[in-house]
């Protein structure tokens, strides 16, 4: 058996320390599931847990509200604004990190001045614009100006950059085209940098409100983090319960990819802080 | 493509490759932001045709004084969210990096709010701070003090969407400064402990200043993202009491597609543009000075 050390204790310390700022930090995500389960009663009642835990909350919402439709916008808008970014960046970030020609820094120059513009000062003629397009109120009008992710070619085109030349050279000399380097040589060897596109994606599309918040005009149309403060706003019948019910089940999605991907997602983090 | 050179295969696919991205860059960046410029001279409700009125839009919005209120809103905002999300992150990213046990964990709980989409999260804390029935309260009541009006006091309610906000995106800070930590090479908190250094001393004159990269980084990403401030306001008090919390980007939002003034409406955000520019290139230069003179 071991001895206690003092930089043991220390360490216990220190470990306890941080599990309590952890339970206080995650005491709102705490609240906000039990409530989903929790009777109005026991919200009025102030009560940490609810006397019984039943489903009716989300019976409720389920019943009440479009949440079956908006949860499939936000999957459709999501699912494919991800891989449209995918295979634009995959493409472009190629083009970027690995061919050599002249014109490239011009068009490096045209990446970077997307991080310039922010999106909120031309949201206006964005939407003018797509209203002249008839794509208001469409699930175009929602994914296609998403699509073009400066970000994500940035993270690609690093990745392809640091790939080996060997490997490449090695497919061409075998004649191998350009599209196969790219899909047979450099895809599977870019998996993580693509993993932390494909997640980097996903949350923000899941999770974007303003521009959903233009463009979907209707409530068939809404994706969920639109919906979910309609929901809050407009029914004064739909209280607390259903309310947190419905903040669980827009969360779900998130939270399990987060779960399975979180390293990618820290990397993707990590790299827009580079960019 | 036998026939080409390996140069002039390298120009064409190098254009081909990056083509779809620049159709969808320029329809949905560039041309709304030429647009952009032009609407800002032009009165436009969108069912009439638009009129052409010089710089009437600026004029008008220097004098309003829902303008300058939105404004400083949105300064208030910065200047009370900044300071702690970057504090914070720092302070939880040494925690988290020192001696301790389940480091994975404690990183993956500290980061989680931020994946929480924006409407849940104010939603939740919309319950929380629930005057008559929120847990805030309860706890403050059962502490024997006087229940807080944390939304409805017009100037309790931007330090309250403030609050959520640290705790919302804090996690963003302390994971760029937690990959900044790691790569700290162990040798010098190995010379240092030679040297008989204290722990406060290795933070204040090693890990602080090796961290400068991660400092310049949060606080120019932190600034930008607070001036961005939108749906936080809109959702939790829909920039109310009184309009003590109508921020900038709202005020956009409800002049172009609540009042349909969208020249108007798209000057306000050409201000906010130039604005955002100013103090991005502003930070660039002082830190990199900064930079110089370390």
């Amino acid at each position: 058996m071991k001895w206690k050390t003092k930089k043991d204790k220390h360490k216990t310390a220190l470990t306890i320390l941080a599990f309590v700022l952890a339970c206080l930090y995650l005491l709102p995500i705490f609240w906000m599931v039990s409530s989903s389960f929790k009777s109005e009663k026991d919200i009025a009642a102030m009560k940490w847990l609810p006397s019984k835990a039943s489903l009716q909350n989300y019976e409720t919402i389920i019943k009440r509200a479009k949440i079956g439709r908006w949860f499939v916008n936000s999957v459709i808008v999501s699912v494919f604004s991800t891989l449209g970014i995918v295979i634009i960046s995959l493409f472009a970030g190629y083009s970027l990190g690995r061919l050599q020609f002249s014109g490239k820094k011009f068009l490096f120059f045209l990446t970077i001045l997307g991080f310039m513009i922010p999106f909120q000062s031309i949201m206006i003629p964005l939407f003018l614009l797509l209203k002249k397009m008839h794509l208001v109120n469409t699930y175009g009008g929602l994914i296609l100006p998403a699509l073009a992710s400066p970000i994500s070619i940035f993270i690609l085109s690093q990745y392809f950059k640091g790939i080996d030349i060997e490997y490449e050279e090695a497919a061409r000399l075998d004649g191998a085209s350009e599209i196969q380097i790219l899909f047979r040589i450099m895809v599977p060897m870019a998996i993580p940098a693509i993993a932390t596109v494909l997640i980097l994606s996903f949350t923000f599309s899941w999770n974007d409100f303003l521009w959903p918040l233009i463009i979907a005009q209707t409530d068939n149309m809404y994706t969920l983090p639109v919906g979910l403060v309609t929901l809050a706003g407009s029914d004064v019948n739909i209280r607390y319960g259903p309310i947190m019910a419905a903040n669980v089940i827009a969360s779900l999605p998130v939270v399990i990819v987060y779960i399975l991907f979180q390293k990618y997602l820290v990397a993707g983090i990590t790299s827009e802080g580079m960019k | 493509m036998g026939s080409l050179s390996k140069k002039k295969r390298s120009v064409f696919y190098g254009y081909l490759f990056f083509f779809p991205f620049a159709v969808i860059f320029i329809i949905f960046k560039l041309i709304p932001f030429f647009q952009s410029i032009w609407l800002t001279f032009n009165k436009w409700d969108v069912f009439g045709p638009p009129v052409f009125v010089g710089l009437a839009n600026f004029k008008a919005l220097f004098t309003s004084p829902n303008f300058w209120s939105s404004l400083w809103h949105t300064t208030y905002f910065t200047l009370l969210t900044v300071p702690p999300l970057v504090i914070f992150g720092f302070f939880m990213a040494i925690l988290v990096n020192s001696y301790i046990h389940f480091k994975g964990v404690f990183r993956s709980v500290f980061f989680l709010p931020f994946i929480f989409s924006i409407s849940v999260i104010m939603l939740t804390w919309g319950l929380l701070y629930n005057s008559s029935y929120g847990l805030f309260n309860i706890i403050i009541k059962s502490l024997g003090l006087k229940p807080v009006q944390w939304l409805n006091d017009p100037d309790m309610a931007m330090i309250s969407i403030a609050l959520t906000t640290i705790w919302w995106t804090v996690g963003f800070n302390f994971i760029i400064y937690l990959s900044g930590l790691q790569q700290i090479s162990p040798s010098y908190y190995e010379a240092s402990d030679i040297d008989g250094a204290s722990a406060f001393q290795k933070l204040i004159y090693i890990t602080f200043p090796l961290l400068k990269r991660s400092h310049i980084i949060v606080i120019i990403l932190q600034v930008i993202a607070s001036l961005q401030i939108f749906g936080q306001v809109y959702i939790m008090t829909g920039g109310g009491p009184g309009g003590k919390t109508r921020v900038l980007v709202q005020y956009i939002y409800e002049q172009g597609f609540r009042y349909f003034k969208m020249g108007y409406a798209q000057a306000v955000a050409f201000v906010f543009f130039i604005l955002m520019i100013f103090i991005s290139y502003l930070q660039m230069k002082l830190m990199t000075r900064k930079e110089e003179q370390l």
